[in-house]
């Protein structure tokens, strides 16, 4: 069965507006080397059992039916050793932001604590909540800096400290359109090959299949026009890290903060106005806007294409799709190259794991996380009890045996070294993820391990995000005009996004001075 | 006596104490800029500082004047309709008519907005909406019902009624149980029709209530229903406009942001402009009818 | 007379009929889809009769052992709570009401203060979690809301309509003022009381901000809070497991979040004829009107 792992990030309360992919990863045994038996645990020298301590962890997620044996399971491999007692608390990702807030505000002792840049990580570590690992890890966690390539740790540094363990199993996301294969097949057009082709495929649904939406973009992230960033392979055209969308962005591997309010990119501009003929003829869904579930919309058979952030096709789409639409197939699209460092990334990753100042156990809590990173108790609390909830295929796959156990290593484990793919992805499907994993694949960012302090334009940034909440989707989407959106959007904005622009490019020549 | 009386007042007052007014120091961060290693105390004094994100744009009044508008909308037309629902509902002869009516009216209360926000695009979107399906049933072409800012607040008083009006009802009938039926008699022998009853009868004697309840809200009117609006609008800029009150607004400039103090000088704002107003109302329903005060 | 009064009773019936269907038509779809299949939900959204039916989204809730200690933690705290909070509000209102006490005013404000200015986050946490240390206790879902100041002001509203001379009548019978407001009012204000009884139960039964905040130990976690989760965290498990909780059936998203407004109702339903009952008339002594 194929997983898709799909990282929801929090921006609202109620409706998840923020996504964030989480990308497969293979477990590959060539570029990191598999770390040996734990040399850093002081218990294993001793031979005796440390002091007893509960380690407080906090995420969000479901609690899986089956977790307290499997912490019970945990519990007993270390009680020799590390004899450490588990207490996860599941707090419900609408409200992760405000109890976490509120605990560290009020000095609570919590020991690990997941949190991400899209929420608050980068307040909360401003704030001075979080404890810096470096030294914690040299001594106390071996594995966990050897089961992630080191520009993982480089491209996530905070004023040169890391704050948070990197999670994640990939260094770039993998962007897709899925297509309905069974309508371009009856349309008589063949695979899908550039984007032109694409929408043309749009088109013919729009004239001959009445009743069924073409495309269907979501909110910001995967805006109609802002997606098609995603496979720019010319001009590198990429975000920042102040904001979400591409209104400030950077090019090719310069160095340089563009701004397009400043001087509109002819092919962002391109992309807006494509969108906004698209949307005027019908191909883009005239409710794009108001669309809550647009997956759902997708699987219920109401549109033709959608763009996501995984490679291949999700599992839960193509089943309910199958069920509700007898006959109807889901192929992936994807543009993206996958020749060797022809992309760019930073190998920022947007899953951490953090130690409050306030916990009085960081050395224990490093310990157990490096406990956590061996072959064997990684595949304990990622995928649950062996032969229960899943079973092995080889080495480096899994397929999941029963519904008694969540996959949530992203949370607080995830690692590129230990990740195993679903036994059901395709081959193609495991060789593009097998490619965004290697770090080698990329071109690396000048700007690696650049972080933008906002502080000193806290208030541009605010006043600058309720302006662009009025305009950005809607630009993005086709739903406004361009030309009178974008002056519009200019006029309103256009000197706060200036000095936003100016203090990040201040901010990147320090860091490029270094 | 009056020692009794305080007595009597002593829990009620005591827990006031404690758990309300105690907690109010923590208003304080919204003039500190708050970190936690140095505790609300320690933390740096920054006088109005936390206000300018809000006020330093112009799009503070228009927000304000949002906030103001739809929350009037939702005042009136849910104690309106709710009063009228009361009187009704107490003229039904039958018992079981009376009872089911009361009951079903409240059901939406229990609808979570979530839920609503879905069955309200279930209605209004374009491709397949109840309402252009209706349209086109009639011959008329479809509209684009999201896609015009001015309808909403109206649309969003139709959902605060729907799913509000069984609540408040419920305590205006309560009031009218409480109307002594010697009252109709006597107006019934001096050959008052039912209506007549109503009108000069029941609704003079609702009136305490449905003033109180009428302060009640307008001391909370500048802060909005975030969960309703966000939940239904999300972040449609299209709607934004018209549907953006304070809470939204505040929501969306600080989220990813975690900062309490500028969070919390939104919420002074609101607490102070509500007070002057309550303060305003109250003076005036005082000079009406001494005993529809609030205080 | 009586045509306008047919007039009347006809513009009323109609109006109710319509508010009836205009009400209850929604939340018939509710509950009527509920039990659809999540794949008619999909395809065709919410229906007045679905094409396929499935329980399945029900199942998906009671699958966890966790719902019946969450019901448990929510009845307890409902009755707890609101038995506490009528007694702390009823006399807290009385004597706001009351024509004689000397600060009934100023009580009054202070308790409305509290409506404007809520208690602030940050301090409200700090007090519950550490002053108090409540957290992980069901006394931390219990205290902080057992005075509504809303509530309080609608007793008070009620009150006031109590005529003063029966607690003359009362004082020279040679009652105190406790005894009065036990003996003899309370149980005139019986409708109002019924009321308050219900929004308490509600307000209790609701309740997530408290759970969330203070009590980090699943088992004592409530109703609200498990559904809560469950459907906030629901659309990344369906991201996530793709359809792994049961292979063959896509994981009720849609259903189950319309499922756990039933489950929601369920217990309310029973209490609110119960409260319903109280809205007799008045046991008021006749006459005039204070």
């Amino acid at each position: 069965m194929r997983k898709n792992k799909w990282f929801a990030g929090l921006a609202s309360l109620i409706v998840l507006t923020t996504t964030l992919a989480a990308c497969s990863g293979s477990s590959g045994k060539t570029e990191t080397p598999a770390p040996s038996a734990p040399s850093g645990s002081t218990a294993g020298e001793t031979g005796k059992a440390l002091d007893p301590v509960t380690l407080k962890i906090m995420m969000w997620g479901n609690r899986p039916a089956d977790f307290d044996k499997v912490l019970a399971e945990a519990e007993s491999r270390m009680k020799d050793t590390l004899n450490v007692k588990l207490d996860v608390v599941f707090v419900p990702v609408s409200d992760i932001v405000q109890k976490s807030q509120m605990a560290l505000a009020s000095g609570e002792e919590i020991d690990l604590i997941w949190d991400s840049p899209l929420v608050s990580m980068n307040s909360n570590i401003a704030s001075g909540y979080y404890e810096p690992l470096d030294e914690l890890l040299a001594q106390y966690g071996p594995n966990i800096l050897a089961t992630r390539p080191a520009e993982m740790f480089e491209g996530n540094k905070v004023n040169g400290k890391t704050y948070g363990i990197p999670l994640g199993a990939s260094q770039y996301f993998g962007y897709t359109y899925l297509v309905r294969q069974d309508i371009r097949e009856k349309l008589g057009i063949g695979p899908i090959k550039t984007y032109d082709e694409l929408v043309q495929f749009a088109y013919a649904v729009k004239q001959k299949e009445a009743g069924l939406v073409p495309m269907l973009p979501s909110t910001s992230f995967f805006s109609e026009a802002s997606f098609r960033s995603r496979f720019d392979q010319d001009t590198q055209i990429r975000r920042t890290q102040a904001m979400s969308t591409i209104m400030l962005y950077y090019k090719n591997n310069d160095g340089i903060v563009y701004n397009l309010l400043d001087e509109m990119e002819p092919t962002v501009w391109d992309w807006i106005v494509n969108a906004r003929r698209m949307y005027q003829d019908g191909v883009i869904h005239p409710d794009v806007l108001a669309v809550k579930d647009y997956e759902g919309e997708f699987s219920g058979g109401k549109a033709a294409i959608i763009p996501v952030n995984d490679f291949g096709v999700k599992d839960n789409i193509q089943q309910a799709l199958a069920k509700n639409v007898p006959g109807s197939k889901v192929e992936a699209v994807t543009f993206f190259d996958s020749t060797p460092k022809k992309n760019i990334t930073n190998f920022s990753q947007w899953n951490f794991i953090s130690i409050p100042v306030t916990s009085k156990h960081k050395e224990r809590a490093i310990q157990f996380l490096n406990w956590t990173q061996e072959k064997d108790n990684y595949d304990l609390l990622a995928y649950g009890l062996k032969g229960k909830n899943w079973e092995a295929i080889g080495e480096d796959k899994y397929k999941p045996l029963d519904a008694d156990y969540a996959w949530f290593p992203y949370l607080w484990i995830w690692n590129p070294t230990f990740e195993r793919f679903d036994a059901s992805q395709t081959d193609e499907v495991v060789e593009l993820n097998r490619f965004i994993k290697e770090a080698d694949n990329f071109e690396k960012d000048i700007l690696t391990g650049f972080q933008f302090d906002s502080q000193p334009v806290l208030n541009e940034m605010t006043k600058y995000k309720t302006i662009e909440d009025k305009y950005y989707a809607a630009l993005f989407n086709g739903v406004m005009d361009s030309q009178t959106g974008y002056d519009n959007f200019k006029s309103e904005a256009g000197p706060t996004l200036k000095k936003i622009q100016q203090e990040m490019q201040k901010q990147i020549d320090a860091f490029l001075k270094r | 006596m009056n020692r009794h009386l305080y007595l009597l007042a002593l829990p009620g007052v005591l827990f006031l104490l404690i758990f309300a007014y105690l907690p109010m120091f923590g208003h304080i961060v919204a003039f500190k800029r708050f970190r936690p290693s140095d505790g609300l105390w320690g933390s740096e004094w920054v006088g109005l500082d936390n206000f300018k994100f809000f006020f330093g744009s112009d799009d503070w009044l228009h927000i304000t004047l949002n906030t103001l508008f739809i929350n009037s909308l939702f005042i009136v037309f849910t104690l309106g309709i709710a009063l009228v629902l009361a009187v009704f509902i107490n003229e039904l002869r039958h018992a079981l008519y009376k009872r089911l009516a009361q009951s079903v009216i409240f059901l939406p209360y229990f609808v979570s907005w979530l839920v609503v926000s879905f069955m309200t695009y279930a209605v209004f979107n374009t491709s397949d909406g109840v309402l252009n399906k209706l349209l086109a049933g009639l011959g008329r072409e479809g509209y684009n019902w999201y896609g015009n800012a001015e309808l909403w607040p109206y649309i969003l008083t139709m959902l605060f009624v729907w799913k509000m009006s069984g609540y408040v009802t419920i305590i205006f009938f309560s009031a009218i149980t409480a109307i002594s039926g010697e009252y109709y008699e006597s107006a019934k022998l001096d050959g008052a029709s039912r209506f007549q009853q109503i009108l000069h009868i029941t609704l003079p004697l609702l009136r305490p209530t449905l003033v109180v309840l009428l302060l009640l809200q307008i001391g909370r009117i500048f802060y909005g229903d975030f969960g309703m609006i966000y939940g239904i609008i999300g972040d449609n800029p299209i709607l934004i406009p018209t549907t953006d009150v304070i809470d939204t607004f505040s929501f969306r400039a600080l989220r990813q942001l975690g900062n309490f103090s500028m969070a919390g000088a939104v919420v002074l704002y609101q607490a102070i402009m509500g007070l002057i107003t309550i303060v305003l109302f109250n003076w005036v329903a005082k000079k009406i009818d001494s005993d529809s005060s609030l205080f | 007379m009586v045509n306008s009064d047919r007039l009347f009773s006809g513009i009323v019936y109609a109006f109710i009929g319509l508010f009836v269907l205009f009400c209850g038509v929604p939340f018939w779809m509710v509950v009527i889809n509920s039990i659809a299949s999540e794949s008619s939900l999909q395809t065709s959204g919410y229906m007045l009769f679905p094409a396929e039916f499935s329980s399945y989204a029900y199942e998906y809730l009671f699958q966890g052992r966790q719902l019946w200690s969450s019901y448990g933690v929510t009845v307890v705290i409902t009755v707890i709570g609101t038995i506490l909070a009528i007694f702390l509000t009823s006399t807290l209102a009385y004597v706001m009401a009351h024509r004689k006490a000397k600060y009934g005013r100023v009580l009054s404000f202070m308790t409305y203060f509290t409506m404007i200015f809520g208690s602030g986050m940050v301090g409200f946490y700090m007090l519950v979690a550490i002053w108090l240390g409540l957290k992980d206790t069901l006394w931390a879902m219990i205290l902080p809301y057992l005075i509504n100041p809303f509530f309080a002001f609608i007793l008070v509203a009620f009150y006031r309509t109590i005529p003063y001379e029966v607690n003359e009548a009362a004082k020279i019978d040679g009652a105190n003022e406790i005894a009065t407001f036990f003996r003899i009012i309370w149980p005139m204000t019986v409708p109002a009381l019924a009321t308050i009884t219900l929004f308490y139960a509600l307000q209790y039964w609701n309740d997530w901000y408290l759970a969330i905040m203070f009590v980090d130990d699943y088992h004592l976690h409530p109703l609200q809070i498990m559904i809560r989760q469950l459907i906030a965290n629901m659309n990344m498990q369906s991201y996530l497991q793709g359809g792994t909780v049961s292979f063959d059936k896509p994981l009720p998203v849609k259903g189950v979040q319309l499922a756990t407004v039933c489950l929601t109702i369920g217990p309310i339903v029973f209490l609110y004829p119960f409260v319903q009952k109280y809205f007799v008339k008045g046991l008021t002594i006749g006459a005039v009107k204070g």
